[in-house]
């Protein structure tokens, strides 16, 4: 299992006396779904499918995506990310006009169980939040790749995207 | 006669150690057997290193400070007498009568934020004296917690309809500390705060205090802004001008010398400088004038304390903080919110968990955690009591006699000022000195403002009596003056302030209004809380002990629990003796040179430790002494609070063993030898683990320059056979709501006095308005902190409990509870251990005083996982251990030493039978979905329903094992949808028809 980039941070809900923590996806996984879910989910990728991880997207490690239309970057984080934190309760996202920087934190998303931070895969600016996530932010779960977008960002330098990894890159270290 | 053979004939009969201790002693002797050992000093030795062993007992007759002791002695209050042997509980209660009675209670109208009340008896006997309602943690299983999340609900819905803002949390430490929170939301909430994130945060912003705030608001307000950089602004609202951008404001409603002001106007001034606008309310005057929501307030704060709520010489009192919103998700501390179960009956859990601010670490804006649960429950119970015309009535009554005084003074020539007034007047008096001679001599305390200017507060308790001798007093009139029925002649309260909207209209607050219906009221609620009355409530890392009656009683005795926080000092000599012995006790118990019984919460005391920390090293021109190193396994208020204290987090690896990891603590501790301030480390571990490496761990931070901070919320594995400050540790803060007896209060009151060693106690907690130096001359000098709690001793009406367990239990007891903690928990992993894997041992394989069992296999196994096994618990009537922490997906047991042998086979029969049941799963036996587990916890209408639509039978679900035919606890709702309650966060109570047909 791949560690998540340096300054990621996952939290946990505690169930009973406070809160924990980790940093390694390692213990993320093997505890937030027990072991299990990676097993089961190995399978489509290893037939070769990669229906969850559409070839048209850039990916980063942290498991955010970006489609690119023109020089419109649309983000999102990943269908093996959605099933990692389970249902989400909530995303903060930023405000449209806010300038985004690769790699630097642009909104948090949260789970009854977790909470973690969103990175921006490009730099640029937000010209459109998903706002039908405010009342239903389960279409983060239901759909990660079409009604759980997060933001569309007006990238400053598309080329940016080139430094991302393609869908078998991704695959290969999750 | 001789002492000696007296107290020796009498131990038998009388030791309260035995009572506290649950294994008697024969049991002792099988559960060390079992576990392969002939003594208990033999078992000792192979669980505790070596080099951190206490050698000689301790000596809690005199400690550190010797003081304390000094003037029990001068009194005659030879309580400290024989402490080594332990008192017996009638021995301590008459020693404590003593002490009491050595605080003098006068009437008080010093009011600044604390007044006296009428605790109804009906709520002091059945919830604050009810172990019923005092002995739970943090309601964490909801399912088996209804009763208190109802009770809190009402809480909430009482601060959101006061206060007319949409969203309220389930209270906070103190009035004072409510504001720092606040300003905490604005700063989270302002956007500068990223960019100064990523500068140092040397400049975080602007933060606006009204000069009538209550003095101990603003102290705490700059102990909490300093290390922030956040600059503080005090000044006159009306005044100020803002010409650069602020992140807030924050103004006293009614003002601390009791002045209404029209705070419109700047509230849209603040606003216009992108500022968040912050009152500081009064609940009781909030029942007469417009409440904050309605003029442009974002945040409202303040104390809950007059609702029915002791003075306590200073707390436990539960502050609230109510919000729009649009910051539900900013709010700190936590919040009752409604979901429904699975079955869709309504159903109240803690929402938004994944919120909690120290829950996030180092990103926090706040480190609350154990809040003031019991005191929030009690005033959310005062309310539900009186009404809304309940309320209304006490306020007006307050209103009309504050009248009646100040047309009485100013008939008699005093100026009162112009400004409209609730309870509170502010008169001016060349000759104030006088004043307040004439009224001490009547056994009155008024307030000291200046010089030239007296405040008096009324409150519920006073009397056209009391308006008449005050009046006498100031000279005013010699006669008592007559209460006019029907106040007429009675100025009100302004048009323009009156409260339009109405409030508190919710059925609760309209229903119990008898006696008898509030009784039962309280009892329904109650029994819907599983407590220690029913059950063990094995929460690893909170040290569920006996909270035993006898330490309990004194708490509410008028003489500890109707002094105000701010009486001048003679008035509690009582107090002062207790703390004083309190103090040289923890002193020696830690091995620590000075004690600060400040801080609330164990929190607040990492807080105001790493404070300490820091003004050591800025004493030292070490101002760039600002990385602290904490290990991952670090419960997630340590970032929290090196955060609020200006510090860069930096995180320290943990091994495979769960301990930390000294090649990484070695490899940081060079890099950052330059900026390291300081460590923070558990011990023993938050594994439950005797590192052998502490000391070491000590010196690699020391040589580089550090000082070691310790959380000592695992304390209950060391009193009496090892010491902090001998450890090498310069900090620690103690729970005393864990290690030292005072009950958990369903989510607070705690207390997390510090402890330093000589070279930080010039660095200790001050007060502003009572020197903490005064007594104790070695804590809190100049060089101090500042004030971290509103009052100067933190909550001392809850010290007697610690105060009595120590002195009953003495060094010997105090040890043995010890031992039996570490063999309680070592016997649990014993006889899990063919049945769970055990997580992290230390020494030969031991664990310390709690210790981890593993349930993420089943997941794969059996389609079961740790939530399953905790909600399956309620069905054979035990409160889980705590889940997910330490490791995710795991329990942590601490049994603590007051659980008996029986108890504990009890608990281990229900694991273990649970265990069979997972096998059952896994054999194919039971369903993988429909089982037993699954479908925990099931309640009275899941077993009763005419079609049991289940492939196990109605007795394997409820019945499991034989103890619950005899006596069954029964979970008020099944398993809750937190999905649903987050995704949809209601704080207040629902209307009825919610549960109809439910
Ligand atoms: C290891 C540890 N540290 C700190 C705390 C925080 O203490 P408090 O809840 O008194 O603020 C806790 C509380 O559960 C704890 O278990």
């Amino acid at each position: 299992m791949v560690g998540l980039p340096e300054g990621r941070w996952w939290a946990y809900r505690r169930e009973d006396g406070g809160p924990t923590c980790c940093r390694q996806m390692g213990e993320c996984a093997s505890i937030l779904h027990n072991q299990t879910r990676r097993d089961e989910r190995k399978m489509p990728c290893e037939t070769g499918q990669n229906a969850m991880f559409p070839q048209n997207l850039r990916y980063m490690e942290s498991h955010e995506w970006a489609r690119q239309e023109e020089d419109v970057a649309t983000v999102g984080i990943t269908d093996y990310a959605q099933a990692e934190i389970q249902d989400i309760v909530y995303v903060e996202l930023p405000e449209v006009g806010t300038h985004v920087t690769q790699k630097t934190e642009f909104g948090v998303i949260e789970s009854v169980k977790a909470a973690f931070d969103l990175y921006a895969p490009v730099s640029g600016e937000v010209i459109a939040v998903n706002e039908t996530l405010v009342d239903a932010p389960e279409h983060v779960n239901t759909s990660p790749y079409e009604d759980g977008w997060l933001i569309k960002i007006r990238m400053d330098a598309p080329v940016e995207l080139e430094a991302l990894l393609d869908a078998e890159t991704y695959q290969k270290q999750i | 006669m001789d002492r000696e053979t007296l107290s020796d004939g009498l131990r038998d009969t009388e030791s309260f150690a035995e009572r506290h201790i649950g294994p008697r002693n024969e049991d002792i002797t099988e559960m060390l057997a079992a576990l392969g050992y002939a003594s208990m000093a033999a078992f000792i030795d192979d669980v505790v290193p070596d080099d951190i062993r206490l050698t000689s007992p301790l000596d809690l007759k005199g400690g550190g400070i010797e003081s304390g002791t000094a003037i029990l002695a001068e009194r005659n209050l030879d309580a400290g007498r024989d402490c080594l042997q332990g008192m017996s509980e009638s021995e301590v209660l008459a020693a404590l009568k003593r002490l009491a009675a050595a605080n003098l209670v006068y009437r008080s109208y010093i009011g600044m934020g604390y007044y006296n009340c009428i605790v109804p008896p009906v709520i002091q006997r059945n919830i604050l004296e009810n172990p019923g309602w005092y002995t739970q943690y943090t309601p964490y299983q909801a399912e088996i917690s209804q009763g208190r999340l109802e009770a809190l609900l009402n809480f909430q819905t009482m601060v959101i309809d006061l206060t007319g803002l949409p969203v309220a949390n389930a209270s906070l430490l103190d009035e004072a500390t409510a504001a720092a929170e606040a300003m905490g939301m604005c700063l989270a909430a302002s956007p500068a705060r990223l960019k100064s994130a990523s500068t140092g945060r040397n400049e975080s912003g602007i933060f606006f205090v009204s000069e009538t705030c209550h003095p101990q608001t603003i102290a705490v307000l700059q102990t909490r802004a300093e290390p922030l950089g956040i600059q503080l602004r005090i000044g006159n609202h009306e005044e100020v001008d803002f010409d650069e951008p602020i992140l807030g404001a924050i103004v006293q409603y009614p003002a601390t010398d009791g002045a209404i002001h029209d705070y419109r106007g700047f509230a849209e001034r603040v606003h216009n400088a992108g500022g968040l606008f912050i009152i500081a309310a009064d609940l009781l005057a909030l029942t007469l004038l417009q409440p904050p929501g309605e003029f442009g307030a974002d945040i409202a704060i303040g104390s809950a304390q007059r609702f029915g709520v002791p003075l306590g010489y200073g707390g436990p009192h539960a502050a609230f903080l109510s919000t729009r919103e649009e910051f539900k998700r900013r709010i700190p501390g936590r919040i009752a919110g409604v979901s429904h179960d699975v079955t869709g009956k309504p159903a109240i859990r803690l929402a938004l968990q994944t919120r909690e601010q120290h829950i996030r670490r180092e990103k926090a804006t706040s480190n609350i955690c154990t809040a003031q649960v019991l005191l929030a429950v009690m005033a959310g119970m005062y309310a539900v009591y009186h009404g809304p015309t309940g309320l209304r009535r006490i306020a007006a009554r307050v209103h009309a006699l504050t009248c009646m005084l100040r047309m009485g003074l100013e008939e008699a020539g005093y100026a009162t000022g112009d400004a409209p007034c609730f309870d509170t007047l502010c008169i001016q008096t060349p000759a104030a000195e006088e004043i307040h001679a004439a009224a001490r001599a009547k056994q009155i305390n008024l307030r000291p403002i200046d010089a030239m200017h007296i405040g008096i507060s009324l409150d519920e308790t006073t009397t056209a009596a009391d308006v008449a001798e005050l009046l006498e007093i100031f000279g005013g009139v010699t006669e008592p003056v007559e209460i006019e029925t029907g106040p007429a002649r009675l100025p009100r309260i302004p048009e323009e302030f009156q409260r339009k909207t109405p409030y508190l209209t919710h059925p609760v607050f309209n229903s119990y209004h008898s006696e008898t219906e509030m009784l039962r009221y309280i009892h329904k609620l109650q029994a819907k809380d599983l407590s220690l009355v029913n059950a063990m409530i094995p929460l690893g890392s909170c040290t569920m002990k006996l909270n035993a009656t006898a330490e309990m009683v004194p708490v509410t005795w008028a003489e500890f629990s109707d002094i105000h926080p701010f009486v001048p000092r003679e008035q509690a000599k009582g107090y002062h003796a207790l703390f004083e012995q309190l103090e040289a006790w923890l002193a020696e118990i830690t091995g620590y040179s000075g004690i600060s019984l400040q801080p609330n919460a164990g929190s607040q005391g990492e807080y105001a430790g790493l404070l300490v920390i820091r003004k050591y090293h800025l004493s030292r021109g070490e101002a760039r002494r600002n990385v602290c190193l904490i290990p991952t396994s670090a419960h997630g208020t340590n970032p929290a609070s090196a955060v609020m204290a200006g510090m860069q987090v930096v995180v320290v690896a943990c091994d495979a063993a769960g301990n930390v990891d000294l090649a990484d603590l070695r490899e940081k501790a060079e890099t950052y030898r330059e900026t390291l301030a300081a460590a923070m480390l558990t011990y023993p571990s938050t594994h439950g683990v005797f590192e052998k490496e502490i000391r070491e761990i000590c010196d690699i931070v020391h040589r580089a320059g550090g000082q070691v901070y310790m959380d000592g919320a695992n304390l209950n594995a060391l009193v009496g056979l090892s010491r902090p400050a001998d450890i090498g540790t310069d900090v620690c803060h103690l729970n005393l709501h864990k290690t030292f007896c005072i009950p958990h209060g369903g989510g607070g009151p705690g207390m997390g006095p510090i402890g330093v060693k000589a070279h930080l106690v010039d660095f200790l907690p001050t007060h502003p308005i009572v020197p903490t130096r005064l007594l104790s001359p070695q804590n809190g000098g100049a060089d101090g902190i500042g004030p971290v709690s509103a009052a100067p001793w933190g909550s001392p009406g809850i010290l007697p409990i610690s105060w009595a367990y120590i002195a009953m239990m003495g060094a010997d007891g105090l040890k043995s509870a010890t031992e039996v903690a570490i063999l309680n928990a070592n016997y649990i992993a014993k006889r899990l251990e063919g049945h769970y894997p055990i997580l992290y041992t230390g020494k030969n394989g031991r664990v310390a005083h709690e210790c981890i069992i593993d349930v993420r296999d089943f997941k794969k196994t059996a389609n079961v996982d740790v939530t399953d096994v905790a909600k399956r618990l309620m069905d054979y009537g035990f409160h889980a251990p705590t889940v997910s922490w330490p490791v995710l997906g795991t329990m942590m047991i601490e049994p603590t030493e007051s659980e008996s042998l029986a108890e504990l086979e009890r608990f281990c029969d229900a694991l273990i039978s649970i265990r069979e049941e997972i096998a059952a799963i896994e054999s194919g036996v039971a369903d993988r979905e429909d089982n037993v587990l699954k479908n925990a916890p099931h309640t009275v209408d899941a077993v009763t329903q005419t079609v049991w639509p289940h492939a196990y039978p109605r007795e394997a679900a409820a019945f499991p094992k034989p103890w619950v035919r005899e006596h069954k606890f029964w979970p008020a709702v099944a398993r809750i949808n937190e999905v649903h309650g987050d995704r949809n966060l209601v704080c207040a109570c629902p209307p009825l028809d919610a549960y109809r047909g439910a």
